[in-house]
């Protein structure tokens, strides 16, 4: 396993009587890219700016490449940030905003931001200013310019929320491949499940100021630790505080079934259709939980349906916060 | 011209400071703070310089170009708060954060994104604060006692003159104090990093 980069322990952010975090421990790995997911206004944007040193914590350490740098102010943290907007500098044309911090750090090569350039796919906008590029484009070049620095961690903050969505998709991707092959170690925030999937290698769901669950996507997915992973992530029906069962082996039918198996009465309140699939948007008045399913042709909206769950595959919440 | 230069250098600092704190930070008090900024613009002019000279007389500043530079901050501190507070606001905090995440220091993220991004609220602040403190007879006299002579003080014995060629050469005068300002300041602007193509700029 890869040295830690980035270790957090016992960190607490308070603004006034509010706690945005509390006893928050993780650590990222060196080259890893780790994905926090939770819902808008749950403090990840907080958390970031912590450890980017634009906010003091209220309590703990953050150590980087095993240095203590909690009371290090931000442009002494060999950390970048990637913001939600690009925030291009509208003076400054492409290559100047991608050399801006090379310079300041005295790394600056002409070949480092050809480099930058081409890596980004934007070679040949050198001279080009911030308002004459896409919104896509100028994502791009924050992009660049927050790895002109060299930083040893790279934070990025929902980069792609106000992008729409099929650039969306495509930046996704473009950017997972790029962490990758510049083995970069990463942090990327996000309220998006799917694009904190695709973007981890490991995925930390944070809700009500502390981590509800870390580990690989896989493990996250197969064995959520409570009912709000489980949840968020939308792939089990939760029966109760303690049990769950994977949505990928319940189905829908409209007559009673045998007893080998759980069945929940419900309705299909809509019909959409996904991934070349009919999914029913079913609503569970026992249990109170809305889920999505695949559905046959015959039900239709409105239609009384039953969910049946088969028993062996009801399982437990494994309570594991915490996994490699 | 010496007086004038002083009162543009002190307001682009105060202004410019003022300016910063009010638009980026949150603090108690604010807008009570806000209010008794713009005060002095609220209150009689002559008002003011009857209880300042009292207390230039005790400072021995009556009759000093300097005493007459602070008290021309009176009349145009209000406006170069509000204009550099406007601008600060316009600029935000995020562009500076970003600089400081890309390691600008205080002093760096000061001569490369806050003053380039600034220039527009800077030549308004220059302009209007040269006119204003060029206008100020009434102060200037009663500071200045008829000592130190300013452009205001040498045009108002020929106010009543119908002399065209008088008044041709005093508003030469009173035009050309605020272009040579113009040109300093211009000049001081173009000497900062990233200034770019002025033609293809849209800020």
């Amino acid at each position: 396993m890869n040295p830690h980069t980035l270790e957090l322990t016992q960190a607490e952010k308070q603004f006034a009587s509010n706690t945005i975090f509390h006893d928050l421990s993780f650590h990222v790995h060196q080259d890893e890219v780790l994905s926090i997911v939770g819902p808008s206004g749950s403090g990840k944007t907080t958390l970031l700016r912590t450890i980017a040193g634009l906010e003091g914590l209220s309590q703990g350490r953050i150590i980087l490449n095993g240095k203590d740098v909690t009371r290090h102010k931000a442009h002494h943290r060999a950390i970048s940030f990637v913001f939600q907007q690009p925030l291009l500098f509208p003076h400054m044309n492409v290559w100047e905003n991608i050399s801006y911090g090379a310079k300041l750090n005295k790394t600056h090569s002409h070949a480092k931001t050809e480099d930058l350039l081409r890596s980004v796919d934007l070679a040949g906008y050198e001279t080009a200013y911030p308002f004459e590029l896409s919104g896509g484009q100028k994502q791009r070049v924050a992009l660049a310019r927050s790895l002109a620095i060299e930083p040893s961690l790279l934070l990025l903050d929902e980069p792609f929320s106000s992008l729409d969505p099929t650039l969306r998709h495509g930046l996704r991707y473009w950017v997972r491949n790029l962490l990758k092959t510049k083995g970069i170690t990463a942090v990327f925030v996000t309220h998006d499940h799917e694009e904190a999937l695709l973007m981890g290698d490991r995925v930390a769901v944070f809700h009500e100021g502390t981590f509800q669950q870390i580990g690989k996507p896989d493990q996250i997915h197969e064995y959520p630790a409570n009912p709000y992973v489980a949840r968020f992530l939308g792939s089990h029906i939760i029966l109760d505080d303690d049990r769950y069962a994977p949505l990928k082996a319940c189905y829908v039918t409209t007559e009673t079934p045998a007893d080998s198996v759980l069945s929940l009465s419900g309705t299909a309140d809509h019909i959409t259709y996904h991934h070349g699939q009919r999914l029913g948007h079913l609503y569970l008045p026992h249990i109170h939980e809305r889920i999505v399913l695949p559905i046959p042709l015959h039900v239709s909206p409105g239609e009384e349906i039953r969910i049946n769950v088969p028993r062996e595959h009801i399982q437990t919440f494994s309570k594991a916060r915490y996994s490699e | 011209m010496l007086i004038g230069s002083l009162v543009v250098l002190v307001n682009l600092i105060v202004g410019g400071m003022t300016g910063k704190a009010l638009a980026l930070y949150d603090f108690k008090g604010k807008s009570v703070l806000e209010t008794l900024f713009l005060a002095p613009i609220l209150i009689p002019i002559i008002l003011l310089a009857m209880g300042a000279h009292l207390a230039m007389i005790r400072l021995d500043l009556a009759g000093t170009w300097v005493g007459i530079a602070i008290i021309h901050l009176i009349p145009t501190l209000p406006y170069s708060i509000r204009i550099m507070t406007n601008g600060y606001h316009q600029i935000g905090r995020l562009w500076l954060e970003q600089s400081e995440i890309l390691g600008a220091s205080p002093v760096k993220k000061l001569l490369t994104i806050e003053l380039p991004l600034l220039k527009p609220a800077i030549r308004s602040l220059v302009f209007l604060v040269i006119v204003i403190s060029l206008s100020q007879y009434a102060i200037t006299a009663i500071i200045g006692g008829g000592e130190v002579l300013t452009l205001a003080l040498v045009f108002f014995p020929f106010l009543d003159t119908a002399d065209t060629s008088v008044l041709a050469a005093f508003s030469l005068w009173f035009a050309l104090v605020p272009l040579i300002m113009y040109i300093l300041a211009e000049t001081f602007l173009s000497y900062l990093p990233y200034h770019g193509k002025r033609w293809r700029k849209h800020i």
